[in-house]
């Protein structure tokens, strides 16, 4: 096993990380920004290593200065989290050469599945169905003319990325160019590569990917699917396992397909095979992510196993102890995003400073989370505060087991997804499982504000109170009037997309 | 003490005074004994007719943001003056659009003296790994542009004026 393991990421996936470690016995190092310097991942690990300025490209995405960190403080192994330079073959490439193990695939793995074009072909290989597509595109006209071959509606994609940027939905060929240029702009941002290709866009289609695990001797396991459909700006907000869409015979059928991928390119270590599942019932592969997935936890929860710890003893050489008939999922698990954005006016980014947090607990609860009260979420990196997890016996307890703990959970200072999980959660089409990818846009109810009527007069009497007591410090102080209403209440920004 | 208050577009006449260690709060002319103990940072535990309320208040200038559970309403509150009852239903004149987020304006969608309508873009601003399109609250005219492409703009920096 690993003496110290250098975490290269922030937030709440770099605890994840550390607390396997700590589970394992293992050091840890933490690495931060000069914006994280009072971050919770700096609180938990055993060392830390300034490694430069906010902006991320200065710092966590900055390979010599994490390589360096590491060998300062003495790390023989990186775990990259998600993100970052997780799916980068140049860091691991890297830590190979200096002599330091990254915890994930071997490089020739994350270069096969790291191109979408050439991943594309390796799974065509090897008997995996892929949604019809293009190679990537010079210009408008060149997606435009694709587009027409595949037929409308078709999704704008960037070669080199992930995480839903530099995607653009396109239902007509008027939008073609602003389109392709939002696209192509977004990419080179986001990953320095402006590479956009197109797919044939699947109807109503649910995001569902496969866990699987690999171990250096050529064994791979799959541990069922995750669904993931609903999602904002192609970003997931809402996952759950198992899918209420598949049944045992669906799920060993897409289990082999994603063992089978992650063979064909030699895979090693934990990876996710993401599907689309049409309205018919058909599956087409996405793409691979070669490294651990935010949604992780539902998996661990319902099949009683600790992924992280699984990276880290494979990185590490150790064989799985398991078959394929030892993977049995127990009950149902659901894991709300609570970000740092207002749903109720378009998921606009909403930074701040975090007055007050309160954690839900009891019963079947799991709080994943990078922020505490007292902490000013920075500008510079994702939105992601924490994740809730919650587990149930069936997927009805798991929901009104989230309710529950979303009842619990406070946020206070700043704008949260909090109340939107909360409809979620009690909608009727959430709990009859009838979700896609377009779930958001055809319940717009669920991002709309509404004032909740019993709860008005409970909350004039107290924002009454509130007030009366702020007017007599005010007064005790000699100051006669409260500040009037300031710029939060006049000029309200509308944001969307 | 004497305020106006508003709860949507529900208008209401609030009355608070303090009576043996809890307070009365007249509501519309009912009067409700209300025993609100402010606890950790922003949370009040209120009991309230029998019934115990946990809520936390959160205050940005004279607007409240009242939760409870995962339930929120906003509360505005002004004193009971005329002016004050105005300003609760003041509405239209010129609106600044102010950035919520530090970032960089990467893209101007619209110039001075142009119409739009509600929902049309006017600016895109990259923060939080995002482009993020701002959108016009109200149909009006843009009075100014206030930033160039490619400018970094602080949080509560002007971007555009409504009229």
């Amino acid at each position: 096993m690993f003496r110290k393991v250098l975490i290269a990421n922030r937030g709440e996936i770099a605890l994840r990380v550390i607390r396997a470690c700590r589970e394992l016995g293992v050091q840890t190092v933490a690495v931060y920004s000069e914006a994280d310097r009072e971050s919770l991942h700096v609180r938990f690990a055993d060392d830390d290593v300034c490694i430069g300025p906010p902006a991320a490209r200065d710092s966590y995405l900055k390979i010599p200065r994490i390589i360096a960190a590491a060998e300062i403080a003495g790390a023989d192994a990186i775990h990259p989290g998600y993100g970052f330079l997780s799916e980068n073959h140049e860091f691991a490439r890297a830590c190979g050469e200096a002599g330091i193990v990254f915890v994930g695939p071997p490089v020739s793995a994350m270069q096969a599945m790291g191109d979408k074009v050439a991943s594309r072909e390796l799974m065509t290989r090897a008997g995996v169905a892929v949604v019809p597509g293009s190679p990537p595109l010079s210009d408008a006209a060149d997606a435009a003319q694709h587009a027409k071959r595949v037929g409308y509606p078709v999704l704008l994609k960037a070669s080199a990325g992930g995480g839903g940027r530099g995607m653009r939905a396109v239902h007509a060929a008027a939008e073609m160019p602003s389109l392709f240029a939002q696209a192509q702009g977004e990419a080179r941002t986001a990953f320095g590569d402006d590479r956009v290709f197109l797919e044939k866009l699947v109807v109503r289609p649910r995001h569902i990917e496969v866990q699987v695990l690999a171990d250096g001797e050529g064994h791979c396991i799959h541990w069922g699917e995750r669904e993931c459909s609903i999602q904002r700006r192609h970003q997931k907000l809402i996952e759950e396992a198992p899918s209420p869409a598949i049944d045992a015979t669906t799920r060993a059928e897409i289990g082999a397909m994603a063992v089978r991928a992650a063979q064909a390119c030699g895979y090693v270590s934990a990876g996710t095979v993401e599907m689309l599942r049409g309205d018919d019932g058909s599956f087409y592969f996405m793409e691979m992510n070669t490294r651990l997935q935010v949604e992780h936890p539902v998996t661990e929860m319902v099949y009683g196993i600790d992924l992280v710890k699984a990276m880290i003893e494979i990185a590490a050489g150790r064989p799985l102890p398991w078959s394929q008939a030892d993977v049995v999922p127990r009950g149902h698990a659901i894991e709300c995003r609570i970000i740092a954005e207002d749903p109720e006016r378009g998921f606009v980014p909403a930074p701040g400073t975090i007055r007050a947090l309160r954690a839900p607990g009891g019963p079947g609860i799991r709080w994943d989370s990078g922020v505490y009260g007292g902490f000013t979420v920075p500008v510079h990196y994702d939105p992601l505060l924490a994740k809730l997890v919650a587990w149930g016996a069936d997927r009805d307890e798991a929901a009104t087991r989230m309710a529950r703990a979303l009842d619990e959970l406070r946020v206070d200072g700043i704008k949260t997804s909090i109340r939107f999980h909360r409809r979620v959660m009690t909608h009727p089409a959430f709990r009859a499982g009838a979700l896609h990818t377009g779930f958001l846009a055809e319940h717009p109810e669920l991002t709309q504000a509404e004032d909740d009527p019993w709860l008005q007069e409970i909350a004039v009497l107290a924002a009454a109170v509130a007030h009366f007591r702020r007017l007599e410090q005010l007064s005790a102080k000699g100051v006669t009037r409260a500040p009037r209403r300031s710029s939060w209440g006049r000029a309200v920004p509308v944001w969307r997309r | 003490m004497k305020f106006a208050a508003r709860t949507g577009e529900t208008h209401h006449e609030v009355l608070v005074t303090r009576e043996d260690g809890a307070y009365v709060v007249t509501l519309d002319g009912t009067p409700h004994r209300v025993d609100a103990r402010k606890l950790e940072a922003d949370f009040y535990s209120i009991l309230f007719e029998g019934r115990s309320y946990e809520v936390s208040v959160e205050a940005v200038g004279g607007r409240y943001l009242v939760r409870h559970g995962a339930h929120e309403q906003v509360v505005e509150l002004a004193d009971a003056s005329r002016e004050g009852r105005d300003e609760l239903h003041r509405k239209g004149g010129p609106e600044e659009i102010v950035s919520v987020m530090p970032g960089k304006v990467v893209r101007l969608l619209v110039t001075p003296g142009q119409e739009v309508q509600a929902g049309q873009g006017l600016i895109v601003v990259e923060a939080m790994k995002m482009e993020n399109e701002i959108a016009s609250p109200r149909a009006g005219r843009v009075a100014e542009v206030a930033v160039t492409s490619g400018q970094t703009v602080e949080s509560g920096a002007k971007l555009v004026v409504l009229e």
